[in-house]
């Protein structure tokens, strides 16, 4: 029922767009980390089980709610709920705009380190506190991490710009075979190096026993929630330019697989070059401990210094990392996009208008670290009730009837049992433990000033601007639900449209 | 690296290896939407 003039020109580019849409820094920098520092063998068997409960059942209900309404995120839960839940959709657009206000300046950091590696910057056998200065001087010149994020978002103005089928599908069919070539590259390199072995007995720990530790169930369903890109609304809104038939259940998995095979990939790769280039087992794990862009923009970029063509490892690899935020940021940007055009504006000037707010509203992270970190927490958190309210629409309608006449069309690849259904009932259950889950960790890590709402990590600044969005979201219901082009919102609101 | 591990790593590489390999089988080579 796509009520727009633009569509995907085929099925590959479709997946193509959404397999980069879920290949993110994520799961080259975020994966190797947490696997290995949660048992590895047991948490990628987790974190299975969280494709499934998880990252597949919420894909597949967003690509049936922006399938047949047609609407990006806001007209969506206006029609696919009913127009007092309007504000549910504008969570989830705003929570993924304040992620991509700060993503842009993260695509500039691996932008810069790729110009770095391709200008020879990181000298042989570089130590760490070389590699360190490097990191600390650029990320606290504002007027470099600026430049960078301007770039960034300048690259992505000139493919959202373009269309769907013109600038996303068109960027994605180069960006991910390329994506999938040089991380292919990477790995046979890192697995080549002697001592690799290490790294992998390490990621593999077939030790699973340690499956009764709630703590690897709860890193595993996190990691695959921020990772899938489900619940954040990129699938409602890539979904509203596919065909009529397109299919829901083989397109999604292969977006859940695509995803994690990268994960996989990139976990191989970093897991390996860790521990064959690191002096020690004790230097290993400082790195593993060392946080995302510390891993990635410190450790990694001085190990790779230790190799033979280390220059070319390093600049294979930041490319990489750029190409893959770059894909993860399209979507990002096609979600504010897509509501302003639903809203009346062209494709250009909502381009315009999200592209240029979102540099200057990705200003304060470009200049001050604690601050973006301090938007990752906060908004990573907000992504998980963004996923609840997605599960929220499939229970009001009943995920029963919507798997059976919608996910198992005639023209599906593959008919989906009951499992979906199952997941669906349960996303509410895995909300509340892993939301309280997060929330009790952080009042753990500052016990003194964790209700304080200045504290970087803490609860107090959750509560705070989750009000705050939500008070927007709320305030603004009746207005946002009719400024979506409404033209079918008596169809939709009962419920009819949605099985048609 | 022990035999454990090296199971583990065949398995779980060759179940996503595998599972993609053949969704995406069966997306282009049974139509084209």
């Amino acid at each position: 029922m796509s009520k727009g003039q633009e569509q995907w020109s085929s099925r590959w580019g479709f997946i193509a767009a959404s397999i980069g849409m879920a290949i993110g820094t994520g799961n080259i920098w975020r994966f190797p980390r947490v696997a290995a520092a949660n048992g590895g063998g047991p948490f990628i068997i987790a974190w299975t089980v969280a494709l499934f409960m998880w990252g597949l059942p919420l894909l597949m209900a967003e690509m049936v709610i922006g399938k047949k309404t047609g609407y990006g995120a806001i007209g969506a839960f206006r029609d696919f709920l009913g127009k007092k839940f309007t504000w549910m959709g504008t969570w989830i657009v705003g929570v993924c705009l304040l992620i991509m206000f700060y993503y842009s300046v993260v695509m500039g950091w691996c932008m810069k380190y790729f110009t770095l590696a391709l200008t020879g910057t990181f000298a042989q056998n570089s130590t760490t506190e070389m590699t360190t200065a490097i990191w600390q001087t650029f990320t606290t010149t504002p007027s470099e991490t600026i430049l960078f994020h301007f770039l960034s978002m300048a690259v992505a103005t000139i493919i959202i710009y373009k269309g769907v089928s013109g600038g996303i599908e068109k960027a994605s069919k180069i960006m991910i075979p390329a994506l999938f070539l040089l991380l292919v590259g990477a790995f046979v390199r890192a697995v080549t190096l002697p001592g690799a072995l290490q790294g992998l007995q390490y990621l593999f720990n077939p030790d699973i026993s340690m499956l009764s530790n709630p703590k690897i169930w709860l890193e595993a369903f996190t990691q695959c929630a921020w990772s899938t890109g489900a619940g954040w609304g990129f699938i409602i809104t890539y979904a509203v330019y596919t065909h009529e038939k397109e299919d829901i259940p083989c397109n999604c998995a292969i977006m859940g697989f695509g995803n994690n095979v990268g994960a996989l990939l990139a976990g191989v790769t970093v897991m390996s070059a860790i521990f064959a280039l690191s002096p020690s087992p004790e230097f290993a794990s400082e790195v593993l401990s060392a946080g995302n862009s510390g891993l990635t923009f410190i450790y990694l970029a001085q190990l790779f210094t230790t190799m033979p063509f280390g220059q070319v490892v390093a600049a294979v690899f930041f490319l990489a990392m750029t190409i893959a935020a770059l894909s993860s940021l399209l979507p990002m940007i096609e979600v504010g996009v897509r509501t302003f055009m639903d809203a009346g504006l062209s494709r250009q000037k909502a381009t315009l208008f999200v592209t240029g707010g979102g540099f200057l509203l990705g200003i304060p992270s470009a200049y001050s670290l604690n601050f973006l970190d301090n938007q990752d927490w906060v908004w990573g958190v907000g992504l998980l009730v963004s996923g609840l309210f997605v599960a929220i629409a499939m229970i009001n309608y009943g995920p029963e009837k919507i798997r059976t006449e919608v996910i198992n069309a005639p023209w599906s690849d593959f008919k989906v049992p009951k499992w979906w259904t199952y997941s669906i009932y349960m996303i509410p259950v895995i909300f509340v433990i892993l939301t309280g889950w997060w929330m009790w960790q952080a009042s753990t890590w500052s016990p003194d000033t964790w209700l304080d709402p200045k504290e970087v990590f803490g609860v107090g600044t959750i509560l705070l601007q989750w009000v705050l969005l939500l008070a927007f979201a709320l305030g603004t219901n009746k207005l946002l639900a009719n400024k979506m082009n409404s033209s079918n919102v008596s169809e939709v609101e009962n419920m009819e449209g949605v099985t048609e | 690296m022990s035999m454990q591990s090296m199971v583990m790593m065949t398995a779980v590489i060759g179940f996503y290896l595998s599972g993609f390999v053949y969704l995406v089988n069966l997306a282009f080579n049974k139509k084209e939407a």
